[in-house]
């Protein structure tokens, strides 16, 4: 069975729609900066891509005006991905399902319900990542199958593969997917004292990289049947050709060695599209610029891809939006379609200093032009979660 | 197509710990209902797992584990050993599980320490465990389950959108294994959060639930491979069916489409049944309407036993399905059933399960 993506949303520092994103993305704009929505002067990091600038599209009715600030980033990247499909039609839709991740969901709410449980009442949903699943349901007037997922950071990868699993089980004809986060006081703190943070610039395989810095956002994208995508006459973006999901087995927190995890995740993912390593023309990497990241998933890469993966370049959107937690994974899925539409690699940003490890192709400081065909993009997260997708010119 | 069946089942459940207890106290009709002792909780009623140690179920030395985990941990000890597995050779299988919210009571401890001592003073080992899905990552890291990994936080359904997930990967000959369910632990936090939002059953209101907690991991296996190592089979996951916005209907039909048993009698409806939900009066008239077009069908609910387990709910009615095809209900014997799971937001999972007898 053939899955296409019929439509696209985004919601980043650096654009707030799939054309600004994508345009500022391949200018080489980072949207890296002071954080103000809440206090951070008494933490160990101050930058954020924080979005200052929001505002949620009119017309999605007033739960989703007054739904936390993450959920609204989701409802207006999902609400740009459902017109560009065409799904924004009246009446109620039993063959579209819903499946969005997330890492810490409505966390404003969350924050409230754990300030004051016993007072919590509607902030309480905020503690149920289904909750945000159910408002874009009834938005859209979506009844086929939703649910949420939580894989960490492996998460906005990992919803494109269980909305493809939806579609190849016959259980829904078109599933809208996607991830969200918002930055928070109270998550700040955690990921502060977890030591994976920098203090300035997310450097993706630079020899000096010191961390990676988290960043506000929401991606969607639409999967389809191919030919329901035909019927309906919906613009065909991409294909998912294939993916993979799996756990290191390792540890917590830390990568497995020489990145088994990773390279046995994008091996699952070759495996389902059913492609030899030499098909794939791009990889759209995790690049967290954390220190052990960027090495072992460069290890990984040469171990699946061997002679191949000097021939192929490599890029992390980090250095420029930061990393979206739940929605890294939606973001640079949209990215990959977009370098496949558009013969355009983006930018790995803020490099100065080769390092002897991370020796591969990748695309420093400024975008490249090349024709890709297939792209493979990457993702992990903490506990050793491992997505890969690989998406492919229609 | 392949054929999808059940060889082994942990539960961690209100009524009894592992597959022998709970389908006793189920035989018996056992309530595992009383007011909540771990913790102060007004004299509220819930459904505790009670006399449980975690270190009864774990070889190694953990330095921290939330009360979810620790119940996931038993459920998949548990269901390893009576699928006669040896997690050895269990690295390939999927890992599947679900819950509503995650680890909320790490999530209250971890808050604590940064309202009153500052955020540099959190603990950093506390904070991965806040994530939903440290529960199943720690549980891939004890047995070496490099394999297909998801994790589902779909409210009530979270256990029973694992199972059908593990049912088509399966059925497509994706795997040939998967370790699928689901867990949900009572804590203070997510109790007055329930209660605030007005969900629990009250002497002076109508509707609402009786919260439980529980676990449950349900071993899938591809009829051929269970066989040709000699597994003992329980039962038979046939036909799923899965709808949003309150179909509950569509997805009961679906189930039943699916599982192939046209022309032959549904014995059971497993009901979700949790009286907490306005869905619960629209769950029983689309029940009574499928029994009125398909005679003979009874209905059940193990709701006033276990209470509303919320993630683990899923997986522990299908367990109590495989207990019912196998000591009958009520006199009578029970073989084809369907096991349904609803949440409030409009969600469906309506699994289509066989016993063994037939």
């Amino acid at each position: 069975m053939r899955i296409v993506i019929t439509g696209m949303g985004a919601v980043t520092p650096i654009g707030l729609d799939v054309e600004a994103f994508w345009s500022a993305l391949c200018r080489g704009e980072t949207g890296i900066r002071p954080v103000t929505r809440f206090d951070v002067k008494d933490m160990m990091f101050n930058r954020g891509g924080e979005i200052a600038d929001f505002k949620l599209p009119a017309g999605l009715g007033a739960e989703a005006e007054q739904a936390d600030l993450a959920v609204r980033f989701m409802l207006a990247a999902a609400a740009e991905a459902v017109k560009q499909a065409g799904l924004d039609t009246p009446g109620f839709h039993p063959e579209t399902g819903v499946v969005l991740s997330t890492n810490f969901g409505a966390v404003a709410s969350a924050e409230e319900a754990l300030a004051k449980p016993a007072a919590a009442g509607p902030a309480f949903g905020g503690l149920s990542f289904q909750s945000g699943v159910d408002l874009l349901a009834r938005i859209w007037r979506f009844t086929g199958p939703a649910q949420a997922i939580s894989l960490s950071c492996a998460s906005g990868t990992a919803a494109l593969g269980i909305g493809a699993d939806l579609i190849r089980a016959g259980r829904a004809k078109v599933v809208v997917t996607g991830g969200y986060d918002a930055l928070s006081r109270f998550a700040w703190s955690g990921l502060s004292v977890l030591r994976t943070m920098s203090k300035d610039a997310v450097r993706p395989f630079d020899k000096n990289r010191d961390g990676t810095i988290f960043s506000d956002g929401a991606g969607a994208l639409v999967l389809e049947e191919y030919e329901h995508a035909v019927q309906r006459g919906a613009p065909i973006l991409a294909e998912l050709a294939g993916y993979g999901l799996n756990n290191n087995a390792f540890h917590m927190t830390a990568p497995a060695k020489e990145g088994a995890g990773s390279a046995a995740v994008m091996q699952m993912a070759l495996a389902d599209a059913g492609m030899k390593p030499e098909e794939v023309d791009h990889i759209n990497a995790h690049g967290t610029g954390t220190k052990p990241n960027d090495v072992t998933e460069t290890q990984a890469i040469k171990a699946v891809f061997g002679a191949h993966a000097a021939a192929m370049p490599v890029t992390s959107i980090k250095g420029a939006t930061g990393h979206l937690m739940g929605a890294a994974g939606s973001i640079e899925a949209i990215a990959s379609v977009l370098t496949l539409r558009d013969g355009v690699i983006p930018p790995t940003m803020n490099f100065r200093e080769a390092d002897p490890e991370c020796d591969l192709d990748y695309v420093f400081n400024a975008s490249r032009k090349a024709p890709v065909r297939v792209v493979l993009s990457n993702s992990a997260g903490i506990g050793g979660c491992n997505a890969a997708v690989i998406l492919r010119k229609p | 197509m392949k054929r999808v069946v059940i060889t082994g089942i942990g539960p961690v459940s209100p009524i009894g710990i592992g597959r022998e207890a709970y389908f006793e106290a189920l035989r018996e009709r056992r309530s595992g209902l009383g007011p909540i002792a771990a913790f102060e909780a007004g004299g509220r009623l819930g459904g505790e797992i009670k006399n449980f140690n975690v270190a009864d179920y774990l070889e190694s030395q953990k330095n921290y584990l939330d009360r979810s985990s620790e119940l996931a941990f038993a459920a998949m000890s548990l269901a390893l050993e009576d699928a006669d597995l040896d997690p050895k050779s269990c690295s390939a299988d999927a890992l599947l599980l679900g819950s509503a919210y995650g680890n909320l009571a790490t999530m209250s401890l971890f808050f604590a320490d940064f309202v009153q001592k500052g955020p540099r003073l959190v603990k950093p080992v506390l904070f991965p465990h806040t994530y939903s899905n440290t529960t199943i990552s720690l549980l891939a890291m004890e047995y070496n389950l490099a394999g297909y990994h998801a994790n589902f936080s779909a409210g009530m359904v979270s256990s029973a959108c694992a199972l059908v997930e593990g049912f088509d990967l399966i059925r497509q000959g994706r795997q040939t294994r998967a370790l699928a369910g689901g867990f949900e632990s009572l804590n203070p936090l997510l109790l007055s959060g329930l209660q605030a939002a007005g969900l629990l059953a009250d002497v002076n209101k109508e509707g609402g639930f009786v919260p439980g907690e529980g676990a449950g991991i349900v071993v899938l296996e591809e009829r051929e491979q269970a066989l040709a190592r000699g597994a003992r089979i329980l039962g038979e996951v046939r036909g799923a069916g899965r709808t949003g916005g309150g179909r509950v209907e569509d997805a009961l039909e679906a189930a039943w489409k699916e599982s192939g048993w046209e022309g032959a009698q549904v014995d059971l409806i497993l009901a979700h049944a949790n009286g907490g939900s306005e869905l619960d009066g629209l769950e029983a008239g689309v029940i009574k309407e499928f029994c009125a077009r398909h005679p003979g069908a009874t209905v059940d609910s193990i709701k006033s036993l276990t209470g509303e387990t919320m993630g683990a709910g899923g997986a522990l009615r299908v367990m109590a399905a495989l207990s019912f095809a196998e000591s009958g209900l009520a006199g009578r014997p029970v073989n084809r059933m369907l096991v349904n799971s609803l949440d409030a937001g409009g969600q469906t999972v309506c699994l289509a399960v066989q016993g063994s007898g037939a």
